[in-house]
């Protein structure tokens, strides 16, 4: 880690604990006048104030998901097999949490795909045995290129910043990294250059295995990117101050095979921009299926389902647009997006590949979506929405006055 | 029309005691300070009954990740004001850099997934599996979380 991103994360907790209140005496909360207490708690008493305290601002709101009734079912975990038997639990905590939420979806279904588009690369022999985060696959990557039949991916996308293969020493970590993308070399290498912290060492062309490369200053550490393959970068960093020429490792680089499969994530090409590898999603619409079931997603899957909201993605940016993408059903030739104090836009759906879905995207420049309306061929309603503005980007804020006033936050 | 449910047994009072501090702690990395009381009770009380009844083996673990399912319950309607609640608290020193502020904003611009893991491993050290067992995820759910956050905050210090 960036040694100046984690003091400034460390100093950032720090002022946010500072301000931790102090708990209640004892864990209390509001009931209406008509809600019997639990009967199986017998009465203490408590300081009347302190309650109060407890109560708070989101206390009346915290009336509406109180239940006694038994508490669903938590996610299971997206690899049960590696979770530590050190503490175990009887049973999961209480949830609700959707199938899919913004950091991603557990049990994706499997996509095959062709022989060789998962290769990545391990360091020369000499550097011992790596350690390899193949996970990476099932966590950062989609497939851009699906084959003629629709069932095999054969080029996928994915696992920027962040390196599959690393030689951790003493001195830190020569790290080997293999990104599958169409950016050239110099573009990767600005993208992960040096941090403000960090001084640009120079940036400067080289040549690598046969290839053009770029040697730069990956965050903190000395690099060198090259092209090894049509739409895959490798990249090797050393520790800083060792010593170690990086390309020096790099020529010494060995292919090996990567996974059969990874999670059913495809990206719809006309509807997405090229990947620009500055994070680990998607710049455009994604479609999957997990256990079986559609999914739909704008740069990353954050919902599945059926029902027009689980298909429907409004996404704000903080420069003041709203992205609205999402499925429909087969009969749906048009979305008409409802705009507060503009013309309602109609946009067109398409198909891809053999989904029995129809998709669409399109970016409302001004004004607040209030409304999603499927219409079939003939302009007949066939099902409608109002619009929630959620900034599941985390990299995104709400801009001041584009939420509708219905779904202003409580 | 509200009453205050006043029905607390001595065990449960015993198991809040232990645990409320740092749970509180916790909550207010996830949700900010106006809601994290609210938000630890109320996991708390949903799960006290079991974790009194000895049918969980690790009960701060269980605790923490009651808290940590009850914030992802809610953050649909309220991660938009707990966001800004954590973008608007204020440095301790006069003197912290600037760049701290883009990272203070990056950190509440974060999922709440994503800040539970950041706080166990800045906040508490802990190892990957740690936060694994603690939260009860896989390790590889923990390292998506810590990439993806890292990735988010990085782009702060650019």
């Amino acid at each position: 880690m960036n040694d100046q991103l984690d003091r400034a994360v460390r100093s950032v907790l720090e002022d946010i604990v500072r301000i931790a209140p102090q708990p209640p005496e004892q864990p209390a909360r509001l009931l209406t006048i008509d809600e019997p207490a639990t009967p199986r708690r017998r009465p203490v008493l408590a300081a009347a104030a302190a309650v109060i305290a407890v109560a708070g601002i989101g206390g009346v709101a915290l009336l509406s998901s109180r239940s006694d009734a038994p508490a669903p079912a938590a996610q299971p975990p997206e690899t049960a097999a590696t979770i530590s038997s050190t503490t175990p639990l009887a049973t999961p905590p209480p949830s609700s949490l959707p199938p899919c939420d913004d950091t991603g979806c557990r049990g994706f279904d499997r996509l095959p795909v062709t022989p060789g588009a998962t290769d990545y690369y391990v360091g020369p022999a000499h550097l011992g045995t790596p350690s390899i985060s193949t996970d990476w696959f099932d966590t950062l990557t989609r497939c851009v290129e699906l084959s003629d039949d629709f069932a095999t991916c054969e080029k996928i996308e994915g696992i920027a910043g962040v390196n599959l293969v690393g030689y951790p020493d003493a001195q830190g970590e020569i790290a080997i990294g293999t990104t599958f993308t169409d950016l050239t070399p110099a573009d990767y290498a600005a993208f992960w250059g040096p941090s403000r912290a960090t001084p640009d060492t120079g940036t400067r062309p080289t040549v690598v295995r046969g290839h053009d490369a770029i040697s730069y200053t990956n965050e903190i550490a000395p690099g060198v990117v090259w092209q090894e393959r049509p739409g895959v970068l490798v990249w090797v960093t050393v520790p800083a101050g060792s010593g170690l020429d990086p390309a020096t490792v790099a020529e010494g680089i060995q292919r090996v095979d990567g996974p059969a499969s990874i999670p059913n994530r495809v990206v719809v090409p006309a509807l997405s921009r090229p990947w620009d590898a500055q994070d680990n999603d998607a710049d455009g619409l994604v479609v999957a299926t997990a256990n079986g079931q559609g999914c739909v997603g704008l740069n990353y899957v954050d919902t599945c389902g059926d029902e027009i909201s689980a298909r429907t993605i409004a996404r704000p940016s903080s420069s003041g647009t709203v992205t609205i993408a999402g499925s429909t059903p087969a009969d749906v030739a048009t979305v008409r997006i409802e705009i507060t104090g503009a013309t309602p836009i109609d946009v067109d759906t398409i198909t891809f590949a053999d989904y029995s879905s129809r998709f669409y995207s399109t970016v409302v420049t001004s004004g607040a979506p209030e409304k999603i309306t499927w219409l079939d061929a003939d302009d007949a309603v066939i099902d409608s929405m109002e619009v929630a503005l959620v900034p599941v980007d985390t990299a995104e804020t709400v801009p001041p006055g584009m939420l509708p006033s219905s779904t202003s936050a409580p | 029309m509200y009453e205050i449910d006043q029905t607390t047994t001595e065990p449960t009072a015993e198991l809040w005691r232990t645990h409320a501090a740092e749970l509180v702690r916790f909550a207010t990395v996830l949700v900010g300070p106006s809601e994290a009381n609210d938000i630890v009770v109320e996991a708390f009380l949903r799960s006290s009954d079991r974790v009194l009844a000895g049918s969980v083996a690790n009960p701060r673990a269980y605790l923490f990740r009651a808290v940590a399912n009850h914030a992802n319950d809610l953050r649909r309607s309220r991660e938009r004001r707990w966001a800004r609640d954590l973008a608007a608290i204020g440095p301790a020193a006069v003197d912290t850099p600037d760049t701290y502020v883009d990272v203070r904003r990056a950190v509440a611009a974060l999922s709440v997934q994503q800040r539970a893991v950041v706080y166990f491993a800045y906040w508490d050290d802990l190892p990957e599996r740690a936060i694994a067992d603690l939260l009860q995820v896989s390790p590889g759910t923990v390292r998506r979380h810590l990439v993806r956050a890292r990735l988010n905050l990085r782009k702060a210090l650019r």
